[in-house]
């Protein structure tokens, strides 16, 4: 088996190695899936072991690499895929147990484009069951349990794509390949210390993916750096006939052959959405403000000039809620009304998928038309700020034994806890706007809690079609400071 | 589908304004059509059966969607405000159709 050292390696460092012949594709294959059997379980991070394919794989990559054919910097270099990717021959579950012997006769697109690139497909990794459309309370929402932090395994790892967000950090992958819809990258890339890019709408291919929400739905990297973030949205970014929405603009982008310096973000406009920690019921954690706060000053040490902002006034939460409520509903109607939606294990997920049939027609068109407003309101941001940048999650991983709904304990002096009117937070809610307006970002580990060891992310917006400009922004800062080279005691 | 000419819906229409308003049942509008057999569709049931509990689960969620969607619903748009999104009428490529010729 390989050490330590070599399996924490990012993809751009182990792709230099397998190049040179220091590494061998075979052996790197052996050693994760040594690692995903002998881990995965603790940490519920696999859905399902793909060792047959992942040997052959790795054999054809180690062959051609002897023969001196490099198919590019992933050439060799083992994965995982959220488990909402259809793959050929292999189960995919979408993390639900009424789906749990579900079997694609093809791959999705971004499996066949990797597999071109070379990569090594070792594990299907758990999620949230049906990506959580209906809505959940709990971390054990998945045919493959809880998905575990593995700074801290009593926390959970996020979700809805929690097994890359247990698998990465902990060195059971290279890299593995997530989905966002409202969250569902940027949260368990934040928890668990992970980088991770979800690309805007249409950059990569969902054909093959299980739709939540045709108008929403992303599919997009979790690394243990940006660079490989950008490595892998190379070999996945592009037209596909298969998908009507994927963009026909060609995506490119390499590691620069300069090391970051010193003022490598001068002159780089920031527009800081900074929340409110004191706003009553917003949850924040002071450590995330201190982590945010230390986050910035090294981007300004870095040259970069920050304003604080607030985003344009609109209803983001519900916006974003009603559009996938609805188009999850339409797509999951014959689950739902035919009483197999009862087969799923969260009780809120059940009721939520439920209640999705009874939405108005109007509210998905409202919100629609909300969303015509909201494109250019935002788009004006990008004319004054390179990139937005707010914490990740205002707060870091819940404990796996308590539900999200728990109140919090009240204030001292408080009878109850306080409980905010709708919409409060909009003005702060980076993750519906970027969602809804179908922008890239890119969340990195800034800090972690003292007591618990939880990992607290940073997040960069960017405007449509420019991942380069979130992944410039999160590099630099990687270069500065050493949070995403953080590894979990396991045992 | 049955087609009908022009002779044949003058027949059907004749009969219409003779017989004045009747109800006409779907195998009866069959009959006049042509056609030998109409099959309703199957309609699927509304929701699934729910247990107390679960109407009770459901209808928490409605409500806190309803709350939600306060923030919405409250905000008024201006009436030629479309939605994001784009309907477009477009000519699919067919085997046996040379685009852009006369013929």
């Amino acid at each position: 088996m390989l050490p330590d050292d070599i399996l924490y390696l990012s993809v751009h460092e182990l792709g230099a190695q397998i190049l040179a012949r220091n590494i061998s594709p075979v052996a790197l294959t052996e050693s994760y899936l040594a690692r995903l059997e002998k881990l995965g379980p603790k940490l519920g991070a696999v859905a399902t072991l793909t060792p047959d394919l992942a040997l052959q794989q790795a054999r054809a990559a180690e062959k051609e690499i002897a023969a001196g054919h490099s198919r590019g910097p992933l050439h060799g270099i083992p994965y995982g895929a959220k488990d909402l990717l259809a793959t050929r021959g292999i189960p995919t579950t979408w993390g639900a147990p009424p789906f749990k012997d579900q079997i694609f006769n093809y791959d999705a697109t971004v499996i066949r484009k990797l597999r071109e690139a070379g990569a090594i497909l070792v594990a299907k990794l758990a999620m949230i069951e049906l990506a959580g459309g209906g809505d959940y309370n709990n971390g054990n929402a998945s045919l493959q349990g809880p998905s575990r932090c593995p700074f801290n395994p009593e926390h959970w790892a996020g979700g809805s794509s929690s097994g890359p967000g247990a698998a990465v950090p902990a060195a059971l992958v290279g890299f593995a390949l997530g989905s966002e819809t409202l969250g569902s990258i940027i949260t368990p890339s934040a928890f668990s210390g992970v980088s991770g890019l979800r690309p805007t709408y249409g950059r990569v291919s969902r054909h093959g993916a299980m739709a939540l929400s045709w108008t929403m739905d992303k599919l997009g990297p979790m690394c243990r750096s940006a660079v490989d973030c950008g490595l892998v949205i190379n070999a996945i970014a592009g037209n596909d006939p298969l998908d009507a929405t994927s963009r026909q603009e060609m995506f490119s982008w390499w590691p620069p052959t300069d090391t970051p310096h010193a003022k490598s973000l001068a002159g780089k406009r920031l527009g800081v959405v900074r929340p409110s920690f004191d706003a009553p019921g917003f949850g924040a954690d002071p450590e995330v403000r201190h982590a945010f706060d230390a986050a910035l000053d090294v981007l300004k040490t870095l040259g970069a000039k920050l304003s604080n902002i607030e985003l344009p006034d609109f209803p983001y939460s519900a916006v974003a809620v009603t559009l996938y409520t609805a188009e999850a509903a339409s797509i999951f109607r014959p689950f739902i009304e035919s009483g197999k939606v009862n087969e799923l294990i969260d009780d809120t997920q059940k009721a939520g998928l439920i209640a999705a049939l009874s939405l108005r027609a109007t509210d998905y068109l409202d919100a629609m038309r909300i969303r015509a407003e909201i494109l250019p309101a935002v788009g004006g941001l990008f004319q004054k700020y390179d990139a937005l940048v707010s914490p990740s999650r205002n707060a870091p991983a819940p404990r796996l034994d308590v539900d999200f709904d728990a109140a919090p304990p009240p204030k001292s002096g408080e009878e109850k806890p306080a409980t905010p009117p709708a919409g409060s937070f909009d003005k702060w809610n980076m993750i519906a706007m970027s969602n809804i307006a179908g922008l890239p970002a890119i969340s990195v580990p800034c800090g972690f809690t003292k007591e618990k060891n939880l990992p607290i992310g940073i997040q960069f917006v960017a405007d449509a079609l420019r991942e380069e400009v979130c992944i410039e922004f999160a590099h630099a800062y990687q270069w500065a400071t050493d949070w995403h080279r953080r590894r979990p005691t396991l045992s | 589908m049955t087609s009908i000419d022009r002779r044949g819906f003058a027949k059907l229409a004749a009969m219409a304004v003779a017989l004045g308003p009747v109800p006409l049942g779907p195998a009866a509008l069959g009959e006049a059509l042509g056609q030998t057999q109409w099959e309703a569709p199957q309609v699927a049931p509304a929701k699934p059966k729910l247990t107390d509990k679960q109407e009770q689960e459901v209808n928490k969620a409605v409500q806190r969607r309803n709350q939600q969607l306060t923030a919405m619903r409250g905000r008024v748009l201006p009436y030629d405000l479309e939605p994001a999104f784009v309907f477009m009428a477009r000519i699919r490529p067919r085997a046996d159709r040379q685009t852009g010729a006369v013929r």
